[in-house]
């Protein structure tokens, strides 16, 4: 072996604190930057990819970013303010699009349910692993990624999370069958809970089943008052958590289904002639309701991102010049500390090339170790940046 | 054998200046050079060693004119032929004993290390006593080791003239004598010329011949000007 390599490999070798200190400063000073710009690209990829295949978004007025994210991630933004279900017929009526209902406000073990219509599935091009799709009220398909990280199954159930501790709004936990599991396909549908429309309404208490009052005396005690048109129930009366076969019968809607909410409709037009059309009966006439192109917004806020993270490259620049500064300190320093070593390799019959060749091994093994754990570390970031992007686009 | 004559010597920055107008020492002498600080001994050794050059005169050392070689060639010849020993050991702190006495061959490609040399190494320092140390590091040894690895590293390459500067300097009264056996025993057993600089006249008992170093200038160069 090269002599003044091993020397170099035992110098290092022999000080491991201060060579992993050393090592250290390189790996994070490149790192940080090269982990921003890796989930940044993955942000990039996947929401533009998203927005562009949610060519339209209906919904309420407000922020056209948070109306966006809501119908392509499941994002339900406190402001984001909800629109009637009979939008729905408007668009379908216009011949214009064809309109797929998005409700997406609660969560599952913190995974978004998705109240929406078999259309969807075909609109993403989603495919069944396990199980098929919801057909009755309480089922659920689920993603791949919840059916993998809850370890769930079909036949399994699965307990809509309480939005407050106290349920002042009338949303109750309902216990949802799962029924069907998605194939994985690296999307924000991996990671969502999708029921129908009428189940995420059961859910927010706009619907509900319960056991049914008899004029038999155990159950007198459970009527406060009872005409020919209603009867007001006491809080004796037990509302089903779950719903089965044997009290899908019980469930029914208070009011009408037409002016339920939902958070947004993604409106599909078979053309971009139609699109425009459907626009333009927002922009005219709809109160209240506007319609939003994903693809625009989302290339918008990309632009700010992107303006926000020149300036942090240009911090990253400088954080580097300023690091590697201290490493030339640290080498003349050390150089400076190691003269009397150098002397006596040269006092003995070492040409001043060898002892420069050593100084260079030692920086060259620095950085080779440095190298060999930012490649592992940037290869470990890249692989769970999808999953981290994902996570960070659907929760909230 | 080491030959001087006419030797002019100067530093660049300083008004120091060493004139010997000739000197000559046998092979295997040893050979110690004595006197005050400031002297000249030790600028003596460097020019002997190749490590520092005359402004005139001639250095033959084992033979050679080193101070006509070119650089490489004298730092080659120097690392083959020339044992060093220096007072404060100068062993390399990152490198365990063997290491250490393994040096010369890790620092110049003319040299080249086999079984036999490391076997050599471990020799050397089993007969120094240091047998049980070899994958000890310097801070792990007494002066009186440091040394004894010292004098191994010098004689790692079987040279045939040790030149050591003030080798007892860091040592106490009994490590000193006994560095001086070793030297002295290794000298005899190789064949070995020794030159040692010391200011220390106690340990001189056992040398060939010893020079006062500055009555020996002022001797050698009255010497010439009367020639002259």
């Amino acid at each position: 072996m090269n002599g003044a390599f091993l020397l170099a490999w035992k110098y290092i070798w022999h000080h491991k604190f201060k060579s992993a200190i050393l090592v250290a400063s390189i790996v994070l000073t490149v790192l940080l930057p090269v982990t921003i710009r890796i989930l940044l690209w993955q942000f990039n990829q996947k929401i533009v990819t998203r927005a562009d295949e949610t060519a339209a978004v209906v919904g309420a007025t407000g922020s056209d970013l948070d109306l966006a994210l809501n119908a392509a991630y499941f994002r339900a933004n406190e402001d984001l303010r909800p629109l009637r279900h009979d939008e729905m017929s408007f668009i379908q009526g216009s011949g214009l699009a064809k309109p797929i209902p998005i409700h997406a406000k609660f969560t599952a073990k913190s995974y978004k349910i998705v109240g929406t219509s078999l259309d969807y599935f075909d609109f993403r091009q989603l495919t069944i692993q396990d199980g098929f799709l919801f057909g009755t009220l309480g089922d659920c398909v689920i993603g791949a990624t919840v059916a993998q990280e809850l370890e769930l199954v079909i036949g399994s159930r699965l307990i809509s999370d309480r939005k407050n501790a106290i349920a002042f709004g009338g949303e109750t936990p309902l216990r949802m069958n799962v029924v069907g599991i998605l194939k994985k396909n690296n999307s924000p549908d991996d990671r969502a809970v999708f029921v129908d429309v009428k189940t995420a309404w059961v859910i927010e208490g706009l619907g509900h089943g319960h056991e049914d009052l008899s004029d038999e005396p155990e159950d007198s005690i459970k009527i406060l008052q009872k005409t020919d048109k209603k009867v007001i129930a006491s809080a004796g009366v037990v509302d089903f958590v779950e719903i089965n076969d044997a009290n899908i019968e019980s469930f029914h809607f208070h009011g009408n289904t037409d002016e339920f909410p939902l958070t947004s409709i993604i409106a599909i037009s078979e053309n971009e002639k139609n699109e425009t059309l459907l626009e333009g009966k927002y922009e005219i006439g709809r109160s209240g309701l506007q319609f939003t192109r994903p693809p625009k917004v989302v290339r918008e806020l990309m632009a700010m991102v992107f303006q926000v993270n020149r300036f942090f490259e240009a911090n990253s620049f400088l954080v580097g010049i300023a690091t590697a500064m201290m490493l030339g300190l640290v080498v003349t320093l050390s150089l400076r500390l190691r003269s009397r070593e150098m002397e006596t390799m040269f006092r003995l019959g070492c040409s001043r090339n060898t002892i420069a060749l050593l100084q260079i091994w030692e920086m060259a093994i620095i950085l080779f170790f440095a190298a060999m754990i930012l490649s592992g570390l940037i290869y470990w970031v890249w692989s769970i940046s999808d999953g981290i992007v994902q996570t960070l686009l659907t929760r909230g | 054998m080491i030959s001087i004559a006419k030797l002019n010597f100067k530093y660049a920055r300083s008004d120091f200046s060493l004139q010997i107008p000739n000197l000559t020492i046998p092979a295997t002498e040893k050979i110690a050079f004595v006197g005050p600080s400031g002297c000249g001994k030790t600028t003596l050794l460097n020019l002997i060693a190749g490590i520092s050059l005359p402004e005139s005169g001639s250095i033959v050392t084992a033979g050679k004119e080193i101070s006509k070689m070119p650089d490489a060639a004298r730092r080659n010849f120097r690392i083959s032929k020339i044992g060093m020993v220096f007072q404060q050991f100068e062993l390399i702190d990152y490198l365990d004993l063997k290491s250490n006495i393994l040096l010369p061959f890790l620092i110049n490609r003319t040299l080249q290390s086999s079984k036999d040399t490391e076997d050599w190494a471990e020799e050397l320092a089993s007969d120094m006593g240091l047998g049980d140390k070899l994958k000890r590091f310097p801070r792990q040894l007494s002066q009186g080791e440091k040394q004894r690895c010292a004098i191994c590293r010098a004689l790692i390459t079987k040279p045939e003239l040790i030149l050591a500067d003030e080798p007892t300097g860091n040592l106490d009264p009994k490590n000193k004598f006994t560095m001086m056996e070793i030297m002295i025993e290794q000298a005899n057993r190789h064949g070995q010329t020794l030159v040692i600089v010391t200011h220390d006249m106690s340990i001189l008992s056992d040398m060939d011949r010893t020079l006062d170093f500055e009555k020996f200038r002022r001797e050698r160069v009255a010497a010439t000007k009367d020639s002259q």
